[in-house]
C-alpha cells in the first residue's frame, strides 16, 4: 500500500510528530515502499497466537521505588516535590 | 605479564589470572585502557568511557581479594556495556539526543550480574539510535567503525559493543538484540555474539524498544567468554516478569562435550542466489566443518521463513511506538524551549529529540496499530509469527539445532545503505525469525572472506537450551580453527583522548 502526503500527516499527527514538509513527503516515500514488502504477508500462511505462559503477577502491595530525588534529577523542570509541566487549562477568570 | 599479553587473553583466562592473583585487576585494566587509548580514536565503538573509573574499580577489587575475599567469576575483567543499559550515576540515553543528560538512576539487573561478578566496567558503547539500525549509523553522536576496515559498518545496533571487542578494547561487551542486534554486528565484527531464548536473562534496566522481542546477551571473542557471560547474566528476576525460572545450567562446564550424533538442520529456504559469493563459500566449509564434529546435516523447511522481515518490521515497530511513547518532555529526557502549548509541547520534544531512522519506525508502528490496518498489517503479523512458531516446533521435532549464515554479505560500505531503509532492513533476513519465535542464536566466527572481512555462522536452538547451542559453538570454533587474529587497525591518526 502506498502512502500520500495527507495520510502521512495523519500518522504523524496520531504519533505526536510535527515534522517538516520535507519529512512528510520523504517519509511517504519511504514508508510506502516499505509497505509495498509488507503487504506480502497476505500471501502467507498464519496460525492463532497462542499465550502459553500467562505472566506471573506481582502482589498489590505498596514497596519501597525510588528516591523522589533521584526521580526529580531527571525531570526538565520542577518544582518542590512537583514535576513543573505547562498548563493544562487556562484559568476561568483570566 | 607484558600488555600485550593481557590484551590478547579471553575473559575467562583473565578472571582465572585475576582470581589466582598472577596478574592484579588494575594491570588487567591498565592494559586495556592503554588499549582503548590506542584505537578509540579509529574506531569510536564507544560512547563514554572513563579510565581513572575503570583503575578505581580494578583497585577495589584488587583491595578485596588483598582482604581474603574471593572474587567471582569475571574478576577484573573490563567489559563494555551498550548505551541502552541502565548504569547508576552515568549518563544513559539509547544513542539518541531525546535521552541526552538522562543520569540512570539505578543499574539494569544484566548490569548489577556483572557488577557482583567483578568486571570493570569500561564504559558505554556506541548503537544505533533507539537500537533502531543494522550499521551503528543512526547513532546519534557518530558512526562507529569496524575495525576490520575502518570504512566499513560495524553492524547495528550493537555496533559500540561488537566493534570493543573485535578492536580489542575489552574482551567482553553486553549488547541487546531484537531481531539480530548482537548476532549481526558479532558477524560483521568476526567476534561471537549469544542471543539467549526470550526470558532467559532479566531487561529490568533495559530501554524498551519491542518487549515482545528485546534480549540481552554478550559479544565475546570465544564462545567460552559467552558461556561464562550468560552464566553470570541468566536466572529469573522478580523486576521483570518474563524472565523464565527455568533452570540455569552449568554453561562453561558442559561446553567441551561435542556435538557427535547431534541432528543439524539446514533450512531448504535459504536462497544460495541471495549470498554474497564469499558468504556461500563460507557457509558450504561450515557445513562441512559441523559434519566433521560428528553432526549429521537435515535438510528441514520452515515455509514462514521468507515473511520474518516483514512480520518483524511490523510486529518491533508497532511495540516501538507504544514503547516510545513514554518520552514526551514531562518527565524526563528532552523538552523543546519553543513550544508555545501543551501539545505542541509533546510534538515539537519528540521531533526535536528523535532522529530519522526513530521517527519512520515510529511512524511504520502508529500506522500499523491504527484504526482502520490493525487488522491487515498488526493482526496479520502476529498470525504469520504465530505460523512461524508452529513450523519451527515441528523441525525441533526432526533435529536438535537449525544453522544459517549469520548475515547474507560481510560488512558493507558506511552511507552504502543509508538512504534505502528497505535495503538496510534486508540485513536482518537470517536473524529475525530467532527472535521472533524466542530462540536462542548464536553467531560464531567462521572464516574470512577474499577481501579479509570476517564471516560468521549462526546456531539455532529450542527454547532454553543454550547449553546445547553453546556446545556446538564450541566444537564449530575449534574444527573450523578460524584465528582469533586482531584486525590492524590504521589508516587514520589514532586520537589518545
Amino acid at each position: 500500500m502506498a502512502l500520500n502526503d495527507s495520510e502521512i500527516k495523519k500518522i504523524a499527527e496520531l504519533s505526536r510528530l510535527d515534522l517538516s514538509a520535507d519529512e512528510e513527503h520523504l517519509y511517504a516515500q519511504q514508508l510506502s515502499e516499505v509497505l509495498g514488502y509488507i503487504d506480502q504477508l497476505e500471501s502467507f500462511d498464519t496460525a492463532d497466537p497462542v499465550h502459553e505462559n500467562p505472566l506471573p503477577e506481582a502482589d498489590d502491595e505498596p514497596r519501597p521505588g525510588m528516591e523522589l530525588k533521584a526521580f526529580l534529577g531527571n525531570a526538565p523542570e520542577s518544582l518542590d516535590r512537583f514535576l513543573l509541566v505547562p498548563q493544562v487549562k487556562k484559568s476561568e477568570r483570566s | 605479564m607484558s600488555a600485550a599479553d593481557l590484551q590478547s587473553r579471553s575473559a575467562f583466562e583473565l578472571a582465572e589470572l585475576v582470581r589466582g592473583g598472577e596478574v592484579s585487576a588494575r594491570e588487567v585494566a591498565e592494559a586495556f585502557v592503554s588499549r582503548t587509548h590506542e584505537v578509540e580514536g579509529s574506531v569510536r565503538a564507544l560512547v563514554r568511557w572513563n579510565a581513572e573509573s575503570a583503575l578505581e574499580q580494578a583497585d577495589r577489587l584488587d583491595a578485596d581479594r588483598a582482604r581474603g575475599r574471593e572474587l567471582g567469576p569475571l574478576a577484573g575483567v573490563p567489559v563494555a556495556i551498550k548505551d541502552n543499559l541502565c548504569l547508576t550515576g552515568a549518563e544513559v540515553t539509547c544513542g539518541s539526543q531525546i535521552l541526552r543528560g538522562y543520569e540512570s538512576p539505578y543499574d539494569a539487573t544484566a548490569v548489577a550480574r556483572l557488577l557482583a561478578a567483578d568486571c570493570v566496567i569500561l564504559g558505554q558503547a556506541n548503537m544505533d539510535e533507539f537500537a533502531m539500525g543494522s550499521s551503528c549509523e543512526n547513532s546519534s553522536y557518530h558512526p562507529t567503525c569496524n575495525p576490520w576496515d575502518l570504512e566499513r559498518v560495524p553492524g547495528g545496533s550493537s555496533g559500540g559493543s561488537a566493534a570493543a571487542v573485535a578492536g580489542g578494547e575489552v574482551p567482553l561487551a553486553l549488547g541487546t538484540d531484537t531481531g539480530g542486534s548482537i548476532r549481526q554486528p558479532a558477524a560483521l565484527c568476526g567476534v561471537v555474539g549469544l542471543k539467549p531464548s526470550y526470558g532467559r536473562v532479566s531487561r529490568w534496566g533495559l530501554i524498551a524498544f519491542a518487549s515482545s522481542l528485546d534480549q540481552i546477551g554478550p559479544l565475546s571473542i570465544d564462545v567460552r567468554d559467552a558461556s561464562l557471560a550468560l552464566g553470570v547474566l541468566a536466572g529469573v528476576d522478580e523486576k521483570d516478569s518474563t524472565s523464565s525460572p527455568e533452570p540455569v545450567a552449568d554453561y562453561v562446564g558442559q561446553l567441551e562435550d561435542g556435538i557427535d550424533g547431534l541432528r543439524v538442520g539446514v533450512l531448504s529456504e535459504i536462497d544460495e542466489g541471495d549470498l554474497d559469493a564469499g558468504v556461500l563459500s563460507n557457509w558450504r566449509e561450515s557445513l562441512a566443518h559441523l559434519e566433521s564434529c560428528g553432526a549429521t546435516l537435515e535438510a528441514i523447511s520452515i515455509p514462514s521463513l521468507k515473511s520474518a522481515i516483514a512480520v518483524y518490521y511490523v510486529v518491533a515497530n508497532s511495540e516501538a511506538s507504544a514503547n516510545l511513547a513514554r518520552f514526551d518532555g514531562m518527565r524526563y529526557g528532552h523538552r523543546s524551549a519553543e513550544a508555545e502549548s501543551l501539545r505542541q509541547l509533546y510534538d515539537m520534544s519528540r521531533s526535536e529529540g528523535f532522529g530519522d531512522e526513530v521517527k519512520r519506525r515510529i511512524l511504520l508502528g502508529t500506522f500499523a496499530l491504527s484504526s482502520g490496518y490493525y487488522e491487515a498489517y498488526y493482526g496479520r503479523a502476529l498470525g504469520v509469527a504465530a505460523r512461524m512458531k508452529l513450523e519451527f516446533e515441528q523441525a525441533f521435532g526432526q533435529v536438535d539445532l537449525i544453522v544459517t549464515p549469520t548475515s547474507p554479505t560481510a560488512a558493507f560500505r558506511i552511507g552504502e545503505r543509508v538512504a534505502d531503509p528497505l535495503a538496510m532492513y534486508l540485513s536482518d533476513v537470517f536473524t529475525t525469525p530467532a527472535s521472533l519465535v524466542g530462540l536462542p542464536g548464536l553467531a560464531v566466527p567462521s572464516g574470512f572472506d577474499a577481501s579479509g572481512l570476517p564471516l560468521s555462522l549462526q546456531i539455532l536452538g529450542r527454547p532454553f537450551a543454550e547449553n546445547q547451542v553453546l556446545r556446538a559453538g564450541r566444537a564449530f570454533e575449534r574444527a573450523a580453527a578460524v584465528e582469533p587474529k586482531r584486525p590492524e587497525i590504521g589508516g587514520r591518526p589514532v586520537s589518545t583522548t
